[in-house]
């Protein structure tokens, strides 16, 4: 089974208020989810920020990259 | 003058009412137009200096979807129009929106166009690594834009800032090491 995911990459354009704001108001994710996700990426240069199908990984993608994140859809077989 | 004179954003009446000097709003009008053109110049030619310029944009806007090249291919064939068409469509609406003179209302349901456009364009400057691409001024534009857009944040969201105050950094820093380690 493959578990399909999205990834956000660190850069050094996006500012933590952003990312924390896409995190909260785009993806879903609560408050205080989306400010750790911030800090992973920014500490360990990328983290993943959901778990869903292809199909969902890639629309959230596409609208992350719509904000200038730096996205991308991971996967792992399981 | 000060930064604060060069731009402000307050939420009023279900609108964030921008006031920002002639210069600046020459300038957002001018970037956004250059998103249109960007996004709209698919696939930029190869053969100009203008067209070199803005595939690179496009590369540093749009990273690849996927590690592997054939899914990021096949990604950038299902979406790529999209994206870049909604981009485009929020770039419009905010270049006409800064026609006329006098502080902006913007209805809060559309601000995120504010906070898309000013953030992405800033790749038509500076790499993920924000080195510009040609010239010092390059970076310097894209820290103009980073400064409006902020700006824009604080109003919408001031809980943003009371999320990450400044002097918490080292803090969490390594309470996130707590946690790995």
């Amino acid at each position: 089974m493959t578990d399909w995911h999205v990834v956000v990459h660190n850069d050094e354009v996006n500012t933590f208020q952003v990312v924390v704001d896409v995190f909260h108001r785009v993806v879903g994710l609560p408050m205080e989810d989306a400010v750790a996700g911030m800090w992973r990426v920014h500490d360990q240069g990328s983290a993943k920020i959901s778990a869903t199908g292809r199909d969902a990984a890639e629309a959230m993608v596409a609208r992350l990259q719509g904000y200038g994140l730096d996205a991308a859809v991971g996967w792992a077989e399981s | 003058m000060t930064w604060a004179d060069v731009m402000t954003a307050v939420v009023e009446d279900d609108h964030l009412v921008i006031t920002i000097a002639d210069a600046g709003r020459r300038t957002v009008r001018s970037v956004a137009q250059g998103l249109i053109d960007c996004l709209e110049d698919e696939p930029p030619s190869p053969w100009t200096k203008v067209g070199r310029a803005r595939r690179r944009a496009h590369e540093r806007l749009f990273p690849p979807a996927y590690r592997s090249r054939a899914l990021s291919v096949e990604f950038t064939r299902r979406h790529d129009a999209t994206i870049r068409a909604d981009l485009a469509a929020a770039a419009q609406r905010l270049r006409d929106g800064l026609d006329g003179d006098g502080p902006i209302r913007w209805p809060l349901d559309d601000t995120d166009d504010w906070v898309r456009v000013l953030g992405t364009a800033r790749f038509l400057y500076v790499d993920r690594q924000a080195e510009p691409g040609v010239s010092a001024e390059e970076g310097k534009a894209s820290m103009v834009l980073a400064f409006y857009q902020s700006v824009v944040l604080k109003a919408l969201r001031p809980d943003l800032v009371e999320a990450l105050p400044p002097e918490l950094v080292p803090l969490r820093r390594e309470l996130l090491r707590e946690e790995r380690t």
